[in-house]
């Protein structure tokens, strides 16, 4: 008479060990049994591998807590997600809700992580008057603060150059400065992504985990990057930045407003850059940096619309952009009084 | 919802896949295909004929403006009508005329040993004392008012016409958008700060101060 | 043991393994001591591994300013060695020519230990090794054609594929008694010339294509690449079989070494040329662009950490070619290896962190941050080249053994039949 741990459909009781045990319908068999797409059968076969492992583990451990196992699962699913701009809005929306979940399970806290898509019928410019910036860097405290950037090594999108009077050569700028601003003499040019129209670090990205919205922003899908910084060399504008550890915000400065493609939290080893505030402007309010500067040497608005500040701008005043010579059609533009 | 999205994802890389191969140039080739026809039209060219007609996207500024009313500013024809916040409110002060119940003449110390008795903190530092001085802007016929160089009157509420005056250059570039503070989000309705939001009228320069972010190496 | 056990055992592609295992782990004590070295090397590189998996790449010597460093020099310059293969191979299949037909396994078998140490030096350098599965086409998303780094990830695995396939069925054949069929291997052995060649220009492309990066950003890198590659490969090859000839009984003639380096010598001397072209253009006019040679030569406001090394490095060169180029010294081999092993050196600085290093310098807004590898990426550099000579050795043995005739298939026999030759 042969004896049967299991039933018939190979479904364990609780906390059997032995020879069947190592035989739990997962993976192979729901395989075979329903149609998936390549990915989440990958996903299926390594789980089914070590399911057999994990099943009993948890199974039989009396210190597994619900909300542990719910973390690994959730985990597991975020390891297996796709490309994010493949995605259809309910795979999008379970992304974000799974986010969500993760940081209230890890931190008790909740957050806000939208997947809001470009709006139609707009194309972001922006506009810095070199006239105008005296160094302040209030742009760059809000940046940090609002695109929950890390605090512990030098990461910030921004750079505010000082120049000398007398030439624009970046080479002589400095960037890293801290005394009482402006210094006589001196000018000042801040730099952050550019959101080119002919963006060449889309190009070279070998998993295509940036991209440019239609509404004209270069994101990244944090979650699909692979780190490899070919992005990051292709940039001719020092946009971009790495997460060479894991990024620390602390807790009480988080903002917990929070889009996918842009200032949710990160982790160690992928590439970010600033995204107009993705997470602001498709609201309908302004980059950080934007709300941020006293002197209103920045400006930012809808290339499409004709009434709009940065189409004034760029139609009355003598604007120029950087590198212009490199075909990138950036959609930052500098201009004087 | 999983098929589906096998479907999509195959078709899409086909459709990429034909795409890339039509246009298999590792040079611009994206961009050019993106602009074709349009790439010796200039960057204004190229805007204009992407113009939208619903350019905010059903979005407004009207959540992140706050409860504070706002004016219309209508004298500047190449713009459409845009706002500024209501300045009686933020004047401490006003009304002027409570205290100002008499000539400004008549108000002046008659001896040197007379002390102020408002606006001690108060010294105009505004072109020269051959430009300007206090009644330049100030309507001694009721201090609730200002007024123009050729004794109009206007109301606080638009003192930036005072300004554009003399820095006219200034006033058309705060009108179209590149000087300035806007207020709210880049969506309609336009709002932004007047010129004495940021520029003390009586002492316009800024002083120097410390950053607000200090890099690694420099703290 | 049933007798189905045995004819399980004895089916020849199981046998070949087995014997090929028994091969490697049977020899003298000194390739015992050489593959036991080697393994502590990469057992520490794991460790430093380790170390930078935990902390991130912050526990390289890497920034923002400097995105690439030592991982990828040596990924660079390794491509161009895997790719020198091809300088054996076209001789040895396509001209038929004898005197390398004998040793073109070997340089397949570098090859492919190269190409090993290259996908080693990626996979350590990205951020998320654990998401390279969405490299995959299919089930990731494969940014071909327009990402020159899935050109690259194409061509160096089809080369792998090329590169143990071929000598595979050559030594299977043998292994068997038989004779490889030309017309099974040679179709692809064709195709692997050309591949060379390509594997080669797509990694140059990786980075000439960059006009962020105008110290690569030029028309000449890709030439370049194949000149120094296929000087220094072919040099590293001499040695090897320097070493093959003195510590096994593989016959490598002198003849063969000498036509191996006459190929390095005249690719040495189109590298020294390309070199006085990039010279010229950078130092006669001296533009922006050419900050980055500035840099490296003499420095730049006083950032000057890469001067010593790439005057070193086009001293070795230089000095190396010109010493080839001599035929009295060429074909003495007492002076051929060590010049074989400066060239060797020298390219290595030059074309690794000589390349990779001041394209970063001056970053894009003319800011100076200077890079040295710390103790993790040095570790883990060893490990990997531990690795990398390892697989090599392990290659080499089992195809000596099977040229030398030491191992061959024996179907009647349960246990294998090896002669036992220390080699």
């Amino acid at each position: 008479m042969e004896t049967r741990i299991d039933d018939r459909a190979g479904n364990l009781p609780e906390c059997s060990g032995g020879p069947r045990g190592e035989r739990p319908l997962t993976g192979v068999e729901q395989v075979f049994d329903r149609s998936v797409d390549r990915r989440s059968a990958v996903g299926a076969i390594a789980s089914g591998l070590l399911a057999g492992v994990g099943l009993l583990q948890t199974a039989c451990s009396p210190f597994a807590a619900a909300d542990s196992r719910e973390r690994a699962r959730l985990n597991w699913k975020r390891y297996f997600q796709g490309n994010f701009r493949l995605m259809t809005d309910a795979e999008k929306e379970e992304t974000v809700r799974r986010l969500e979940r993760l940081h209230e399970l890890n931190t008790g806290r909740r957050i806000n992580v939208q997947a809001t898509d470009a709006r139609e019928g707009v194309l972001y410019g922006y506009a810095f008057n070199i006239s105008k910036c005296r160094g302040y860097m209030d742009c760059v405290r809000g940046c940090i603060r609002e695109n929950n950037q890390d605090r512990q090594s030098d990461m910030r999108y921004i750079r505010i150059h000082e120049h000398e009077k007398g030439q624009i050569n970046f080479e002589f700028a400095e960037d890293d400065f801290f005394h009482e601003v402006p210094v006589p003499g001196h000018f000042y040019i801040g730099t952050q992504c550019f959101q080119c129209e002919n963006p060449p670090c889309v190009d070279v990205c070998p998993v295509q985990a940036t991209w440019k919205e239609p509404d004209g922003i270069v994101v990244v899908d944090y979650d699909w990057c692979i780190g490899c910084r070919y992005c990051e060399a292709a940039c001719p504008y020092d946009a971009r930045r790495f997460n060479w550890a894991d990024p620390v915000v602390p807790e009480d400065e988080l903002n917990r407003n929070q889009h996918y493609l842009g200032n949710r939290l990160r982790s160690k080893g992928v590439v970010e850059k600033c995204t107009f505030c993705v997470q602001r402007v498709r609201e309908g309010r302004n980059p950080a940096c934007v709300e941020a500067c006293p002197t209103g040497a920045r400006v930012f608005g809808n290339l499409l619309d004709p009434d709009s500040d940065i189409r004034w701008v760029l139609e009355n005043k003598k604007v120029f952009r950087l590198k212009e010579d490199l075909g990138t059609e950036p959609k930052f533009w500098y201009y004087m009084d | 919802m999983r098929s589906g999205f096998h479907r999509v994802v195959a078709v899409r890389s086909l459709i990429r896949a034909v795409l890339w191969l039509g246009l298999l140039s590792p040079t611009g080739c994206a961009g050019e295909a993106g602009h074709a026809g349009e790439e010796d039209a200039s960057l204004l060219a190229r805007l204009r004929s992407g113009d939208v007609e619903h350019p905010n996207a059903d979005l407004s500024s009207e959540p992140f403006l706050g409860p504070t009313r706002r004016v219309a500013v209508q004298e500047y024809s190449s713009r459409p009508t845009f706002y500024v916040f209501e300045r009686a409110p933020s004047i401490e002060q006003y009304p002027c005329s409570e205290c100002h119940t008499v000539m400004l003449a008549a108000m002046r110390p008659r001896r040197r040993a007379e002390q102020l008795h408002a606006h001690w903190d108060l010294t105009l530092v505004h072109a020269s004392d051959r430009v300007m001085r206090c009644t330049t802007c100030h309507w001694q016929g009721n201090l609730d008012w200002l007024t123009t160089l050729t004794g109009d009157t206007v109301s606080f509420d638009h003192s930036y016409q005072l300004c554009a005056q003399c820095h006219s250059e200034q006033g058309a570039d705060w009108a179209g958008g590149a000087h300035g503070k806007r207020e709210g989000g880049w969506a309609l309705p336009r709002v932004i700060q007047t010129c004495v939001a940021c520029h003390d009228p009586h002492r316009p320069t800024w002083d120097t101060r410390w950053p607000a972010h200090a890099g690694r190496t420099q703290q | 043991m049933a007798e189905s056990e045995s004819r399980a055992l004895a089916t020849p592609l199981r046998r070949f393994f087995v014997d090929a295992l028994y091969t490697v782990t049977h020899g003298s004590r000194g390739y015992h001591l050489w593959m036991a070295a080697l393994t502590l090397m990469m057992v520490s590189g794991a460790y430093a591994y380790s170390v930078q998996l935990n902390q991130g790449l912050a526990a390289t010597g890497m920034s923002d300013r400097v995105s690439w460093g030592l991982y990828i020099s040596n990924f660079t310059f390794l491509v161009g060695i895997a790719a020198a293969a091809v300088m054996l191979v076209l001789p040895a299949y396509i001209l038929k020519d004898v005197d390398f037909s004998r040793v073109v396994l070997m340089g397949e078998g570098l090859a492919v230990a190269a190409l090993i140490m290259c996908l080693a030096f990626v996979t350590v350098d990205v951020g998320g090794p654990a998401r390279l599965w969405h490299l995959i086409p299919g089930i990731g998303l494969f940014n071909w054609p327009r990402s020159m780094l899935t050109w690259d990830v194409l061509v160096l695995n089809g080369y792998l594929l090329l590169s143990l396939l071929i000598p595979f069925y050559i030594l299977y054949s043998r292994y068997q008694g038989k004779e490889p069929v030309t017309r099974y291997y040679l179709p692809f052995v064709v195709i692997s010339v050309f591949w060379a060649v390509a594997v080669h220009l797509v990694t140059a492309f990786l980075y000439a294509g960059l006009s962020a990066r105008p110290f690569w950003n030029n028309a000449l890198l890709g030439p370049r690449f194949l000149a120094s590659a296929f000087s220094a490969g072919p040099a590293l090859m001499i040695i090897i079989l320097g070493v093959i000839r003195r510590f096994t009984d593989y016959r490598v003639e002198d003849v063969t070494l000498h036509k191996i380096a006459l190929i390095v010598t005249v690719a040495a001397q189109l590298n020294v040329v390309m070199l006085g072209s990039e010279i010229f253009k950078e130092f006669y006019a001296p533009t922006h662009h050419s900050r980055s040679a500035v840099y490296l030569y003499f420095g730049l406001d006083g950032h000057n950490s890469l001067v010593p090394w790439i005057w070193a490095a086009t001293g070795m060169t230089v000095s190396a070619t010109v010493g080839l180029t001599i035929h009295r010294v060429r074909r003495n081999f007492a002076w051929l290896y060590p010049v074989c092993a400066l060239l060797f050196a020298g390219i290595w600085i030059e074309k690794g962190m000589g390349l990779i290093i001041p394209g970063f310098i001056p970053g894009p807004w003319g800011k100076i941050v200077e890079y040295s590898p710390t103790w993790v990426e040095l570790g883990v550099t060893a490990g990997i080249w531990a690795m990398g000579s390892f697989v090599f050795t392990l290659l080499a043995k089992v195809a000596i053994a099977i040229e030398l005739g030491q191992v061959r298939y024996q179907p009647s026999m349960i246990a294998p039949v090896r002669a036992l030759a220390d080699s």
